[in-house]
């Protein structure tokens, strides 16, 4: 009930349409009743009273109420679709704003799916309430209201004798919306386990037919639409035994009309017109009864989608901006994290780091897989929150910045690149859309991606599509590493982001970068000694924690990890060439 | 570019061959229809009754003060009230059923068949696409397959069993009656264009929509950290006010039509009162039967309103349902020749002859490559980004077939070998580590369905992936979801390297497997590599020339060719190609 009050707070907007609508509907209805009004005059006095010169005048009369009605109608009908598209709107403008705000963590733990289903299905089936569901409750109301009244000016013993299925009316609904309720909120479950599935067998359809798996998916897939299928089944079960309620209880009222209405005939006290008059009402009811039940079916449907759909709105956004948050302007680039330390779950992700990145200065970060790299970055743009520590922009903690001036300060090449559907073009301007070709292309040159760009049919107007599909991976991370150049940021961070470049290209891109990194902080995560040697500072983390720190030359005097991790890239050749070569001793392994 | 279409507007006419497929779906289960039919036909009957004894009772019992006729008259009718309750219900059941069924039926073989399809399908459609014609556009079927087709068959029995009715009192009376339908009929037909057009306009931009909003979930990431958000709202409210304008667009010719139908049928009870008047007057019929027309109408223009209703659901489920075909048709390039074979004992000599290859016709990859490899070998294959390498790999695994020459496994064309039997012999590691949501023991034995649990335990230990996943929160039962989001890259790729050793093919390929696992994990893994390439054909992509120095032989791709081929010590020899790429990351260390 309360939800449904929510969702009614969506159409004040449109009050005063609503309101004329509804009007509209009364009209329909007082229309509709004048009708059978008509009907009986023209079957007593024409029909039966041979006064055949009536005729005329009541068919002008029925004539007009019904092309009024006509017109009420549609007039009705369009202004409920427009209010209820018009709270659509709101709903997914609502939602996607929801989406747009909500956290990392959040993305982490909900499916794609998921969302999917709040968006398009759950939507659609609320959408349907809000057009006809409350409008017909009204307008059924009210149509019984007044054709009873008008019943019972006609006969007020038949009208009496028909009270009698009034509890049968109300103890149908009440039944079935009990035993829907639960098997509607099972066929969501199972619609969304259905569109989750298929949604990732079809992004992982290569690991399937890379391990051959087809007929394996082919039998889950016979589980997971049998138990859609069931559910819908069950559902429907439910449904046959109360929907053609309806229809009984109607029939019985009739068989009352005919009984008890021909006997008051035969009495005398009734005429045959208003008998076929009370017949024409009875028959007006039997449109608000059936869709009693209709439209409870309708609200157990609308109901479950209806929750999951507030239950979105209403999350909990993880990470949110002050009151006063402070807009970052005139970034220096100094970051600095202290005492940083994050726990994600169960796991300790990162202790106790301290870290100081000077502006302008290189700092590259090296370390085994999951020794919270990453995490780093993620805790510097704030995209998660430290569980104890503190990390300073500019010498203010970034819970106190407005999290979009300080993310528009930092531009980040991720270790797994996204392109949207849209050109190359729209991808690499992707922070700046309005930025100019030259712009463009110049961040392209940067990123040694212009060429191959050229190659392609349509060059920088080259549609790629969702995951960059068509592209190799050193090309899709060229365009990343383009992208973030051309956010011209004060912070630059490169997640890994030369692994499926090879090293003739690396060493190309860095060169070209060295400028631009020339007045930046940049931070570079790598695992290639080639990738982080030129840095200012290098840090190593192992198991969450900094082990070694310095430069490149004070951490080979170290003979530590790093020392450890340069013999290993190049121990062999290292032998081979600094013998022979370039008559060098690294004096290693 | 795109496999399947992109929702152009397309003003066909009703596609007969589309419906005689949909209802092959419903082929099976005709008894069913059948049964349900008659359910409908009788309560149609049962329905219709009603007005004949109501005609009957006025006339005769009511005029004549027949009370115990008219009592008798009226159990009748309670009793066929209650017969057309039970009709109704079981034939609710039953269409329900049956219809849930059909879907079942088409959701699955479109599932299968697109299990099927090939590499170069899935490069070329997204799969938003795909997504939602197995999802939704099976759905949106599931009004026409469960009560639409009975619907209309029982609106079809009502009216012609009314207009009989009707014709059989009094067939004079009948006929100007029923005058105004083909009128009616015109009208509609003349808006039937316009609706259509304006119903698919909806879809489309409905398509649209959907696909934005998932490209925005999936690509959040990306959208928070650049800030895009306010452009992408932009985006987003022109979207979602484009659907807007669609579908009023739609609704306004819509709305149009219950009144329409209504008025019409005024007109028809107009038509009787006036022409029954004035057969009154002459005698010529009795105020029962002008009454009991007048409810025959109505019982005749409530189906024709119900029918004009199924036809704009129609529309809409035929739109759907081309889409589900355009899916189902798409052609299926990689299959098993009907000749084909199941690989017994694989040696795993490998050949690749005179191969040619290009993903579009006129812009070749590969050219003239010809290579044999003897059992057991490990190559190494390397070579500037965007050579062929990962083309190499995707003929050999038989994800694309050449254009021209075979590559043959054990002397045999793998065209004739039978796919799944090929598949269970050639493990692949992909360049995307890709994870599926479900606990990490259930990712790893995807390589092998009925591993033990300790035989997987073995297989992460041998990959390192042990130390890391007994730490996470419940081991291995920890539930990864999709996309691995819990995991870093490297952790995801040693997940997926730990199936493919379960998996333990005969012919082993790796691309670029390694690229984003920190050097001292890659050691580790290169050692248990090395293990595992003992007795195993083995290709392997990477950029790390530290990787590959152990192999047997380094082939280097130049340009869709091979251009070097032999030991490391022979290419480094050479001072070649190999050469340069293998000098190149000791350069650059010392170029500071």
């Amino acid at each position: 009930m309360h939800d449904f009050k929510r969702l009614l707070g969506y159409s004040k907007r449109f009050w005063k349409l609503n309101v004329l609508g509804l009007i509209l509907a009364f009209g329909v209805i007082l229309a509709g009743l004048y009708v059978p009004y008509i009907t009986k005059s023209i079957v007593d006095d024409v029909l039966i009273g041979r006064q055949f010169e009536q005729l005329a005048p009541l068919v002008v009369a029925l004539l007009a109420a019904t092309l009024i009605n006509a017109l009420m109608r549609y007039g009705k009908s369009y202004i409920f679709e427009y209010t209820s598209q018009g709270v659509l709107y709101d709903f997914r403008s609502q939602l996607y704003s929801k989406l747009q705000a909500q956290s990392f963590q959040f993305y982490d733990q909900t499916r794609t799916g998921l969302l999917m289903n709040r968006m398009v299905g759950d939507l659609q089936a609320v959408r349907q309430l809000l057009n006809t569901g409350y409008v017909q409750v009204i307008e059924g109301v009210f149509s019984i209201i007044t054709t009873v009244t008008v019943m019972v000016m006609l006969s007020g013993k038949l009208t009496l004798a028909l009270v009698v299925i009034v509890p049968f009316i109300y103890l149908s609904t009440r039944t079935m919306s009990r035993r829907l309720q639960p098997v509607y909120r099972g066929i969501r479950q199972a619609f969304e386990d259905l569109s989750s599935y298929v949604q990732e067998n079809i992004t992982g359809i290569r690991v399937v037919k890379a391990f051959g798996r087809e007929d394996y998916e082919i039998e889950l897939f016979k589980d997971i639409t049998a138990a859609y299928t069931n559910q819908n089944i069950e559902a429907a079960d439910i449904r046959s035994v109360f929907i053609p309620v309806a229809r009984l209880i109607n029939g019985m009222a009739m068989v009352i009309i005919l009984l008890l209405g021909g006997y008051l005939v035969i009495q005398g006290d009734l005429t045959i017109g208003a008998l076929v008059a009370f017949n024409g009402y009875m028959a007006l009811l039997a449109g608000p009864i059936t869709n009693a039940n209709n439209l409870v079916n309708q609200w157990e449907n609308a109901k479950a989608s209806l929750e999951k759909i507030f239950q979105l709105l209403d999350e909990d956004i993880v990470i949110t901006n002050k009151a006063e948050a402070i807009k970052l302007d005139n970034c220096r680039g100094e970051v600095e994290f202290k005492n940083v330390s994050f726990k994600y779950g169960n796991e300790d992700v990162l202790k106790n780091i301290n870290l100081h990145l000077r502006p302008g200065t290189t700092t590259a970060i090296m370390g085994d897989t999951g020794s919270g790299k990453s995490t780093l970055i993620s805790l510097m743009a704030r995209f998660y929150d430290v569980t104890e520590g503190e990390v300073f922009v500019d010498g203010i903690n970034v819970k106190d910045l407005e999290y979009n001036s300080l993310r528009q300060q930092i531009a980040i090449v991720f270790q797994e690149t996204f392109l949207f559907s849209d050109t190359i073009a729209a991808n690499i301007a992707f922070a700046k859309p309005d930025a100019s070709q030259e712009e463009i292309e110049r961040a392209a040159k940067i990123a040694d991606a212009h060429d191959f760009i050229m190659e392609m049919p349509e060059g920088y107007q080259t549609v790629v599509g969702e995951r960059g599909i068509g592209l190799s991976g050193g090309q899709k991370q060229r365009i990343a590493i383009a992208r973030a150049i051309l956010c011209n940021s004060q912070i630059l961070v490169f997640d890994d982001s030369t692994s499926s470049v090879d090293m003739e290209t690396e060493h190309q891109i860095q060169q070209t970068l060295k400028e631009i990194m020339d007045n930046r902080t940049t931070l570079i995560i790598a695992h290639r000694i080639s990738s982080v040697k030129d840095a200012d500072e290098i840090i190593i983390l192992q198991d969450g924690e900094i082990i070694e720190r310095g430069t490149h030359d004070q951490l080979i005097e170290l003979k530590g990890k790093y020392y450890q991790t340069l013999m290993e890239q190049y121990s062999e050749y290292s032998q081979y060439l600094a013998k022979n070569e370039l008559g060098l001793d690294l004096g290693g392994a | 570019m795109s496999n399947l279409s992109s929702e152009d507007i397309r003003a066909k006419a009703l596609d007969v061959n589309q419906m005689q497929r949909l209802f092959q779906y419903l082929k099976p289960y005709k008894l069913q229809l059948l049964l349900t039919c008659l359910l409908m036909f009788a309560a149609a009957l049962t329905d219709l009754l009603g007005p004949y004894l109501l005609q009957r009772s006025v006339d005769i019992y009511i005029a004549n003060a027949q009370f115990l006729k008219l009592l008798l008259t009226s159990l009748l009718y309670a009793f066929l009230v209650v017969l057309t309750y039970l009709c109704n219900r079981i034939k609710i059941r039953l269409a329900n059923r049956t219809g849930q069924n059909a879907l079942l039926d088409l959701r699955r073989d479109l599932f299968n068949h697109v299990q099927r399809l090939s590499f170069d399908f899935f490069g070329n459609t997204s799969a938003g696409r795909i997504m939602v014609r197995i999802v939704n556009d099976v759905n949106t079927l599931s009004n026409l397959f469960t009560n639409g087709i009975v619907n209309v068959l029982t609106e079809l029995a009502k009216l012609v069993v009314a207009s009989m009715m009707m014709i059989i009192i009094h067939p004079k009376l009948a006929l100007v009656t029923l005058a105004t339908a083909p009128i009616f009929m015109t009208l509609l037909f003349l808006t039937r264009n316009a609706i259509k057009r304006r119903w698919r306009m909806v879809r489309v931009k409905l398509s649209n929509l959907n696909s934005y909003i998932h490209e925005n979930i999936v690509g959040m990431k990306v959208i928070q950290a650049y800030v895009r958000q306010k452009e992408n709202s932009k985006r987003f409210h022109s979207v979602i006010g484009d659907v807007y304008s669609s579908w009023m667009e739609a609704i306004r010719i819509n709305s149009a039509f219950g009144p329409a139908v209504e008025l019409v049928s005024v007109i028809g009870n107009i038509i009787i009162f006036w022409y029954g008047a004035r057969l009154l007057a002459i005698d010529g019929i009795t105020v029962g039967v002008v009454i009991s027309f007048t409810v025959y109408l109505r019982q005749f223009w409530q189906p024709i309103n119900m029918l004009s209703n199924f036809y704009n659901q129609l529309l809409v489920a035929m739109a759907s349902s081309e889409r589900i075909f355009e899916l189902m048709d798409a052609e299926l390039d990689i299959t098993s020749a009907p000749e084909a074979v199941e690989l017994e004992k694989v040696q795993g000599a490998v050949e690749f002859k005179d191969i040619s290859f290009g993903y579009k016709p006129d812009q070749l990859i590969l050219k003239d490559i010809n290579l044999k490899v003897k059992p057991g070998e490990t190559i190494a294959i390397v070579g500037p980004t965007g050579s062929g390498k990962t083309t190499f790999i995707n003929l050999l695994a038989r994800f694309y077939d050449p254009n021209q020459g075979q590559v043959l496994i054990d002397g045999r064309d793998i065209r004739q070998i039978k796919i799944e039997s090929l598949r269970k012999h050639i493990g692949v590691m992909l360049q995307d580590p890709f994870i599926f949501s479900g606990t990490v023991i259930d990712n790893i034995r995807y390589g092998k369905l009925d591993a033990t649990e300790e035989e997987v335990v073995q297989v992460a230990k041998a990959v390192h992936a042990h130390d890391f996943i007994e730490k996470m929160e419940d081991g291995y039962y920890t539930m990864v979801n999709e996309r691995g989001a819990r995991l870093s890259i490297g952790q995801r790729q040693l997940i997926c390297f730990a199936r493919v050793l379960l998996a333990d093919p005969d012919i082993l390929i790796l691309d670029e497997a390694t690229a984003s696992v920190d050097t001292h994990t890659e050691l580790l893994l290169q050692k248990a590599i090395d293990k595992l390439l003992e007795g195993r054909t083995s290709f392997v992509i990477a950029h790390r020339l530290s990787t590959i120095r152990n192999a047997d032989r380094i082939m280097v791709i130049d340009n869709g060719q091979i251009a070097e081929i032999g030991t490391h010590d022979q290419l480094v020899a050479k001072r070649g190609l190999y050469y340069n790429l293998y000098t190149v990351q000791y350069k650059y260390l010392h170029a500071s």
